[in-house]
This record gives C-alpha cells, sequence and structure tokens, in this order.
C-alpha cells in the first residue's frame, strides 16, 4: 500500500507539471520482476556425522536480491526514442540460507542455522533508448536505483537433542535503516498490442546496504520468551563506521550497543514481465 | 598480460580491414571505476597500557573491481540505431590494506597483522548497442554480459611480532587464480564525431562480478627475510575451492588442502572515455 501511496504522490506531481502536448509522449507500465542474486558473499553448509568422524562442507552463496519485486513507472519520450522514467518497486526476498552447522551421532542431534531476507522500496530513474518502429522493438534502460525502507530479517534456530534431553532457541533480529544507491540497467523486448505494450526484460540491480541499527525481536528458549530479560544493548546495535571500546569504562547497558557498519548484498539479475500504455491520446 | 596483448594486436591488424567496411565501428578507452556491491572488512587498534585498554574498530570496505581499466571494442550495426559488439578491458584494480594491531605498553608487547590485496581481470563483453541522434552528436545505451577471464587476485601478509626488544617478522603472498567471473553490464554514453569517421566517446556504465576462484597457492613465505617456502609441504601451499568436500580427518600432505568456494567481489561503476571510429553508415 505504501508503493502505490508513494508512486500515485509521484505520478500526479509529474502529471500535473506537464502541459496536454507534452502529455502525448508520456506512458507509464506496471512489472513484475524475478530476481536471482548475483555478486553474492560466500556461506557454508557444515554438517558433521559424529559416528564415522566425516565431516562434509557445502558451499554456499547469498545474495538479499533475491526475490521478486512488483511496481510501476511513468515516463516521459524526451525524443522520438528517447525517454526518461521513474519506477517505484516494492521488492520482497527471498531467505537464503548463510550458514548453517549440524552434527548427528545415535542418540545425538545439533542444528544451528541462520537465514536472512530482506525487503525494500525502490525508486528506480533511468533512460531509456528504443529501437524500432513495428510491432516489435527493442528498448535498454540504464539508471540507478535508491532503496529505501529496507528491512532486513535474519532467523536463528538452535537445536539439540541429546539422551532423550533437548534444548531450542529461536530468535529474530531485524535490520533497517539506511539508503542503499546503486546502478540499475536492462535490455528488453515489446511488443504492441493495441494501445498497450507488452514487454520482456532481463533486469539487473547492482546495490548493496549498510544496515544503521538491528534489534532482537523475538527470542525464545524452549519456547519460553527470553526478550524481557535482555538489556537494550544485547538486544539492539547501531552500525557506525568506527568506534572504541575501554574496558575500564565501558558503555551503558540501557543503550544500544555499537558494531561496524558491513555492507550486505542486494543485486540481482532477473526478468520482468509488464504491460505499458501511452499516457496522452 | 599476455592475454591483453593479444587483444590489442588483434586490434590493431583487424583496424584497416574495418576501414572499408561498411556498418562497422570500433573504438579504444580507458577509465576509471568505483568499487560497487563491495564487501567489508575493518581495521582494528588495541592499546593496552596496564590500566586502560582501548580498542578502536573502523570499518572498510572494497571490491577489486575498483581501479583503472584501459580497452577496446568493435562493432557492427545492423541497422541504424542497433548494433551488436565485443568488447574487451583489462582492469588493474587498486590495492586495499588492513590492520591489525595490538600495543601493548605494559608488558613491552606489540603484534601487528598487516593485509595488503588486490586483483586484477580481463572483461570480455559482448553486447547490444542502441543510439540515437543523426549528427555529431550521438548518444547511446549499451547492455550485455561479462566474462572475466584471467582473474588474480594477490593476497600479501605481514605479521610482526615483538616483545621484551625482539622481533620477528612472518611475509606470505597468496596467489589466487582459476575460474571464469560471470555477470552483466550496461553503460549510457555519449559520441561526438569530428568527421564522418573519428569521434570521441564519454560514458557511464555498471559491471556486475563475482569471481570465486578455483585454488590459491601460497608463492613466498620468510621469516625475518629467510625463505622458508621450501619447508612447507604442498597440503600447506595450495588450496582448491570446491563446491563441496568431506573431511575424515586424513591428510595428504602432497596434495592441496580442500575448502569451500569463496567469493570475491569485482564489480564497479565506471567512467570511460576513449576514441571512436566508426565507418560507413551512421549510428
Amino acid at each position: 500500500m505504501k508503493t502505490i501511496f508513494i508512486f500515485i504522490i509521484i505520478l500526479t506531481a509529474f502529471v500535473t507539471t506537464i502541459n496536454k502536448a507534452d502529455a502525448q509522449k508520456m506512458y507509464a507500465g506496471l512489472n513484475l520482476t524475478y530476481g536471482m542474486g548475483i555478486c553474492r558473499m560466500e556461506g557454508v553448509l557444515y554438517s558433521a556425522n559424529l559416528e564415522n568422524n566425516v565431516d562434509t562442507y557445502k558451499s554456499t552463496a547469498f545474495s538479499l536480491g533475491k526475490g521478486l519485486s512488483s511496481g510501476a513507472y511513468v515516463g516521459y519520450m524526451i525524443r522520438s526514442n528517447v525517454g526518461l522514467e521513474l519506477g517505484i518497486n516494492y521488492f520482497r526476498g527471498f531467505y537464503g540460507t548463510v550458514y548453517s552447522d549440524a552434527a548427528t551421532a545415535m542418540e545425538y542431534h545439533y542444528l544451528e542455522e541462520f537465514r536472512i531476507k530482506a525487503n525494500a522500496l525502490r525508486c528506480v530513474p533511468a533512460v531509456r533508448v528504443n529501437f524500432g518502429e513495428k510491432k516489435l522493438r527493442t528498448y535498454i534502460k540504464t539508471g540507478i536505483v535508491l532503496n529505501a525502507f529496507t528491512e532486513g530479517t535474519l532467523n536463528v534456530d538452535y537445536h539439540e537433542h541429546s539422551m532423550g534431553d533437548s534444548q531450542e532457541s529461536h530468535y529474530v533480529q531485524k535490520f533497517t535503516g539506511g539508503l542503499s544507491i546503486g546502478f540499475h540497467s536492462g535490455v528488453g523486448l515489446t511488443y504492441a498490442l493495441g494501445k498497450c505494450t507488452l514487454f520482456f526484460e532481463a533486469t539487473a540491480y547492482l546495490q548493496n546496504w549498510a544496515p544503521k541499527h538491528s534489534e532482537i525481536t523475538e527470542y525464545t528458549e524452549n519456547g519460553i520468551n527470553a526478550l524481557a530479560v535482555m538489556t537494550t544493548s544485547e538486544k539492539e546495535i547501531d552500525y557506525v563506521n568506527e568506534y572504541s571500546y575501554n574496558y575500564t569504562n565501558p558503555p551503558n547497558e540501557s543503550e544500544p550497543s555499537k558494531e561496524l557498519r558491513f555492507l550486505l548484498p542486494m543485486s540481482s539479475v532477473g526478468i520482468t514481465l509488464g504491460v505499458q500504455v501511452p499516457l496522452g491520446k | 598480460m599476455k592475454h591483453a596483448k593479444i587483444f590489442w594486436i588483434l586490434w590493431l591488424i583487424a583496424l584497416p580491414m574495418l576501414v572499408n567496411s561498411q556498418g562497422f565501428y570500433t573504438g579504444v578507452g580507458g577509465g576509471y571505476g568505483l568499487g560497487a556491491a563491495r564487501n567489508t572488512s575493518q581495521d582494528y587498534v588495541s592499546v593496552d597500557d596496564g590500566t586502560n585498554v582501548n580498542n578502536t574498530y573502523t570499518a572498510k570496505h572494497y571490491s577489486y573491481g575498483q581501479g583503472t581499466s584501459a580497452g577496446l571494442y568493435a562493432g557492427y550495426m545492423i541497422k541504424n540505431g542497433f548494433g551488436v559488439e565485443l568488447g574487451y578491458s583489462y582492469v588493474k584494480g587498486s590495492t586495499f590494506e588492513f590492520i591489525s594491531e595490538n600495543r601493548n605498553s605494559f608488558f613491552n608487547f606489540n603484534t601487528k597483522y598487516l593485509n595488503r590485496s588486490y586483483g586484477k581481470t580481463m572483461r570480455l563483453m559482448p553486447a547490444v548497442r542502441l543510439s540515437f541522434g543523426e549528427k555529431k552528436l550521438t548518444g547511446y545505451a549499451k547492455a550485455g554480459i561479462v566474462l572475466g577471464i584471467g582473474n588474480k587476485l594477490t593476497d600479501e601478509n605481514e605479521d610482526s611480532f615483538s616483545a621484551f626488544g625482539v622481533t620477528q617478522t612472518d611475509y606470505r603472498i597468496t596467489e589466487y587464480t582459476g575460474g571464469m567471473a560471470f555477470g552483466v553490464h550496461g553503460s549510457l554514453g555519449v559520441t561526438y564525431m569530428f568527421t564522418n569517421t573519428l569521434g570521441i566517446f564519454a560514458e557511464v556504465g555498471g559491471f556486475y562480478q563475482e569471481w570465486a576462484p578455483k585454488r590459491s597457492e601460497l608463492i613466498k613465505y620468510t621469516i625475518d627475510g629467510q625463505n622458508e617456502l621450501g619447508s612447507l609441504t604442498t597440503y600447506q601451499k595450495e588450496t582448491e575451492y570446491v563446491d563441496e568436500y568431506t573431511d575424515d580427518g586424513s591428510t595428504n600432505t602432497n596434495e592441496p588442502d580442500k575448502q569451500t568456494k569463496v567469493y570475491f567481489p569485482f564489480s564497479s561503476i565506471n567512467i570511460n572515455i576513449g576514441i571512436h571510429f566508426s565507418f560507413g553508415k551512421t549510428e
């Protein structure tokens, strides 16, 4: 809803500032993108068979850019084949496993798993160059991408079962804040169907994200809520470019702790399907 | 560098042949790329005077695609405004330095771990080019894939330890090689033609590239300047990076170690300028 609301405001502002002649050159569209993660970071899936002493290591890699996005755009053709456009997309990421550690033996099982995803609002100003005059056209788009309201979610699950005794814990850490700026490009084909145009595009986003803050929002141990006994410094972290820790004068526990700012990968390549319509008569 | 020379020689041989070819274009240029889609590391300094311990952490971000690049391209305009081309560029990455240091004045004990790393890659870039404008000044957009070949990452580590006036310095260089880097790229540029054939171009482009090397090798290892490489086994010097491996506790010292894949960032946002040659049809 927030995406649609923001887009309507931008679209209204855009449309009201141009005259009727210019309106002939305007267009708008809706799109749906599936992105696969690229420019990823590595992770490891580790499992140990304690009965025969064989450890297995599997390589994994993740980017928070993996997921679905849907949105809308509006554009203006400044020449017959060159346009400027602005898109707004809501990106909903899929979970990726960053790390897992497991061990099995008779009467013993252990598993620890870290899974992460992100959602974001993407603002995509771009230049579009079209080629072709008939029903089937080619185009290339290039621009920048600005992510706002990005929220990352880390789920950590721990389970240990030994000789009939089980220990379980689960926590959810939410990462927020920070603007992610990146680069966007796409190459596509359009097919005219009456006034509408259908399009298919290979889309790429090159970006990463440095959250400013995180907070543990859920923490259970053997099903019991353990969040209430945690201090603010245990639950909340502010991410900064530089900090010092003085052992003789440690930070206040009623304030968020400080850790170094880090970059999470949010790049993706994928396919986009959509429909475009002219806004003028 | 050998691959780079081959590309330049082929281009110089092909250039006179292209002069009379309708619809062909080519160009040569270079520029600088800012690191994009970077990873994070840190500097760490711990100071202990016996009564007070203060640790300082500083975030550092890096992509080995950051640095200077030079290259060339050649293409064919299939129709007016629509072309296909193949580009090549050699990227010499910037050097990144990370420090981890402990200074203990109470026990007169200091350690300093200095890490320097830099990468290089050659980008092969098949692309589609769409251009607009009929006169001297034309704009264009390009999009395509990137194949990173001849990738190499050099990792230097200098570890110094000093206590009670005694100092030791270990120095190691590890090279990561093998494997192709896949990615995509897109760029936007303008061309200004002085004559029908000769012009200049300026463009901004994004290169999305990650690289997982296949192997690494310790190529230099000294302790206080003395070569210690000969005392190491193959297992200690070489590592192969694989999707999956098992470890049953046994080790063959004559074979490389095995580790899961590591991914190095090679993405960048580049600004390039250069000379453009256009033959025959206008773009």
